[in-house]
């Protein structure tokens, strides 16, 4: 068995030290969950490096048990491609853990709505989750209210689908108010995107796809 | 009855999807160790081990 190889984490390191921004994640977790994941051919040392950081600086527990099983070759693919090309989980969370999610770039936000299906569907409470950078859109998830109410109407019994596929919950559609810390437009240097649920945390001002910033 | 041709340029393009091999799986547990080791310390393990029990003896009581 070879180990992985030292220089695989040596750049995740100076990207991490260069984008980390630990005083823009206000809410509590005791639980930190990397995306452990495979870009093509080797393993995705950002969201590791990220993680453990993290991990270090709130004296969270760092879960490295989870790992997305399939390898997708997601660069460049358009909407409908990301849908056929889901990323899977496998590995177990303490149920009741309060999870804060941790991967490198978030564009239409897959992986991290799976990632969260799969650990909710186990009884932990996903808080939240960041990103060193987001892809266009990345920060903009939540449906615009024209949209949720056209879906509401014509697909009420649809609507339901993600909570049990998921573990999502209707409210992602009835909530609005996602904005970014970075106001990325592109993929961007220092965007640090994150996002948390209503009501689990009330001191929380971040951005949220899940909740509301009103 | 609805009948309807795809185009080419309608067509779905397939993903490229492929499972992780058990060796590749062991790869990302040996990052992740590695990683750890470097920035929590060599003794990370215990920690982490200490933290699992406390956080299951807290979640348990909830």
């Amino acid at each position: 068995m070879t180990r992985p190889k030292a220089e695989w984490g040596e750049a995740a390191f100076e990207v991490v030290r260069e984008l980390i921004k630990p005083e823009k994640i206000p809410f509590g977790f005791d639980t930190v969950v990397p995306v452990m994941q495979f870009d093509r051919d080797k393993p995705n040392a950002l969201p590791l490096v990220y993680a453990t950081a993290l991990a270090k600086h709130f004296d969270a527990f760092l879960e490295t048990g989870i790992h997305q099983i399939n390898v997708v070759s997601h660069a460049f693919a358009d909407a409908q491609t990301r849908i056929l090309g889901q990323p899977m989980f496998i590995g177990k969370i303490q149920a009741g853990s309060r999870i804060l999610i941790v991967d490198d770039v978030v564009t239409y936000g897959s992986t991290l709505a799976n990632l969260r299906g799969w650990l909710e569907e186990q009884g932990a409470t996903v808080i939240g989750a960041t990103t060193l950078a987001a892809g266009f859109g990345g920060t903009k998830l939540a449906l615009p209210d024209i949209v949720r109410d056209r879906l509401l109407d014509r697909f009420p019994r649809q609507a339901e689908a993600p909570r049990e596929r998921a573990g999502l919950f209707r409210r992602v559609f009835h909530e609005s108010g996602s904005t970014s810390s970075g106001g990325a437009k592109k993929r961007t240097r220092n965007a640090t995107p994150h996002w948390c649920r209503p009501g689990i945390d009330a001191s929380s001002r971040a951005p949220s796809i899940f909740g509301t910033d009103k | 009855m609805l009948a309807y041709t795809m185009s080419s340029s309608d067509k779905l393009k397939l993903p490229e999807i492929r499972f992780l091999t058990p060796e590749e799986d062991q790869q990302l547990t040996d990052l992740a160790e590695d990683i750890a080791q470097q920035m929590l310390g060599p003794d990370w393990k215990e920690r982490q081990e200490q933290r699992r029990a406390a956080l299951s003896a807290k979640n348990v009581q909830q």
